[in-house]
């Protein structure tokens, strides 16, 4: 009798192992799964970023506040000189409302041929420093009082 | 006697203990997994419901950098709802979903809620006189316009694809399929509704159009006429477009103001610009001598736009752009460097 319940407890004691082995390895194959993810996530999280960015420069193009116009006919692709002067500070005295549409972000424009000018246009960061993603793209920008065109590159950082 | 019996007990006892250890096992197990999946699928629905939402946010961006085009939409089926309230508060968001996005700056009119699988777009530039922003104006298939006897301006550009039907009375108009009815009473006062469209299941409502003033109306109680809700003076057809559109008066002034707004930023920014070019040619003489042209006209539209975006009822009467516009023609004459 004691052999058989002895047998009885080995018995016992061999379907809880089994059962825990079966759930640590679920746990194992689960916390695999989430670094996965994770992974992925932080993936598409810089994706988004960079795509922001791009969002942010398409829009620039289009907003009045900056886009070349003559006799309120737009302009594609250029930005006038003049009008930057002036956003600079209207941007900078009405941050809030542009915060949907630059978010949080560092936008300026460097001239680089044939001047070396620089615009702050908007800077907004985080409490917390987790660095940025920066994105630069080439504009034109007129000077409507010399009716010139410059070459300028318009940067978008995007706060992580 | 006892020998046989306690080895047929013991087995007897060992087996119904095996089945409930089983049985509770195999509980916990199912249990785990089956949380587990629930847990999936709610993660896939608000996945799945952001992925909409951002898409939807995108086509309203886009819709809304083309002005003068009309943009159809194919969507699933979802149900969207606009908020534009009396404090400024302003977003959309998808029905059964606690996602939203905020339209802080977006000038978007349209009913409270949108459904369907296909949304209805139309973007307007908003020129005073210079572009400000574009006006976004959406609906859907379940909505009805009925415009009754409207300007010749009205009749000729108002899209197609929102099936607008113009008359002279409401008799004759079917009701079926429609969630929402809008009449737009050009000149005239609202009448009496007919039995068809008192139904409790439809929202019925209406706006007055008279010379630079819109009035909306609400249906009565009794759902057979309407009742006044407010007046409010438009400044232009995108305008009034706007209050076509809107969903009530609430709705339409908080677009407005928010409209002011941006004309509050773009004008300061081109008075500074009207001042920069001013200037250079005070100190750079031109044989037509720019110089003297520049009479600053932007400064009353920084003015009168920024009242606007806080009451628009006060100020909107004294936006005037006549003098812009003749400023604009004449720089335009004298080939110097415009305004806008």
């Amino acid at each position: 009798m004691k052999i058989s319940k002895k047998t009885a407890q080995v018995k016992m004691f061999e379907t809880i192992a089994v059962l825990v082995v079966f759930f640590v390895l679920i746990m194992f194959g689960f916390m695999f799964y989430t670094k996965i993810q994770k992974g992925s996530f932080e993936e598409a999280r810089e994706e988004n970023l960079i795509l922001k960015a791009i969002d942010t420069s398409q829009k620039i193009s289009f907003l009045p506040e900056f886009q070349c116009s003559r006799d309120n006919i737009q302009e594609e692709n250029c930005i006038d000189m003049l009008k930057l002067d002036a956003a600079e500070q209207v941007i900078n005295k009405n941050k809030l409302d542009y915060v949907e549409t630059f978010g949080f972000s560092r936008v300026y424009i460097q001239e680089v041929y044939p001047s070396q000018d620089e615009w702050n246009l908007y800077d907004l960061p985080k409490q917390e420093d987790k660095g940025k993603i920066s994105t630069q793209f080439p504009i034109s920008l007129y000077n409507p009082l010399t009716d010139t065109y410059s070459f300028g590159v318009l940067f978008v950082d995007n706060y992580r | 006697m006892d020998l046989i019996k306690k080895p047929k007990t013991k087995a007897q006892f060992s087996i119904q203990f095996a089945w409930i250890f089983i049985l509770i096992a195999g509980a916990i197990i199912l249990i785990f997994f089956i949380s587990l999946v629930y847990k999936q699928k709610e993660i896939s629905e608000i996945k799945l419901s952001a992925t909409v939402l951002s898409q939807i946010e995108t086509i309203l961006t886009g819709a809304g950098l083309s002005p003068g085009t009309v943009n159809l939409i194919d969507m699933p089926e979802t149900q969207m709802n606009f908020i534009c309230d009396a404090e400024g508060f302003s977003e959309f968001s998808i029905k059964g979903t606690s996602l939203t996005k905020a339209t802080p700056v977006q000038v978007v009119f349209a009913p409270d809620t949108v459904q369907g699988k296909r949304l209805i777009t139309w973007a307007l530039s908003w020129d005073t006189p210079f572009k400000v922003t574009n006006f976004l104006y959406l609906s859907d298939l379940n909505t009805k316009y009925i415009l009754i006897n409207p300007n010749y301006e009205v009749e000729k550009d108002f899209p197609e694809e929102f099936e607008p039907s113009i008359k002279s009375s409401l008799d004759g108009i079917q009701t079926k399929g429609l969630n929402k009815i809008r009449i737009v009473y050009f000149n005239s006062q609202p009448d009496m509704l007919p039995e068809q469209m008192q139904s409790r299941n439809l929202d019925v409502s209406a706006i007055q159009v008279t010379p630079g003033t819109v009035s909306f109306y609400k249906r009565t109680k009794d759902r057979q006429g309407f009742e006044l809700e407010g007046s409010i003076p438009y400044i232009d057809m995108p305008s009034l477009y706007g209050a076509i559109f809107s969903q009530d008066l609430t709705f339409y002034e908080c677009n407005m103001k928010k409209a002011f707004k941006h004309l509050n930023h773009v004008s300061e920014i081109y008075a500074a610009r009207e001042s920069s070019i001013e200037d250079y040619f005070l100190t750079h003489p031109t044989v037509q001598d720019c110089h003297i042209y520049y009479h600053n006209k932007i400064q009353d539209l920084v003015s009168d736009s920024a009242n606007c975006s806080q009451d628009i009822r006060l100020c909107i009467s004294s936006i005037d752009v006549g003098a812009i516009k003749d400023n604009q023609e004449t720089l335009i004459r004298k080939s110097c460097p415009l305004i806008y």
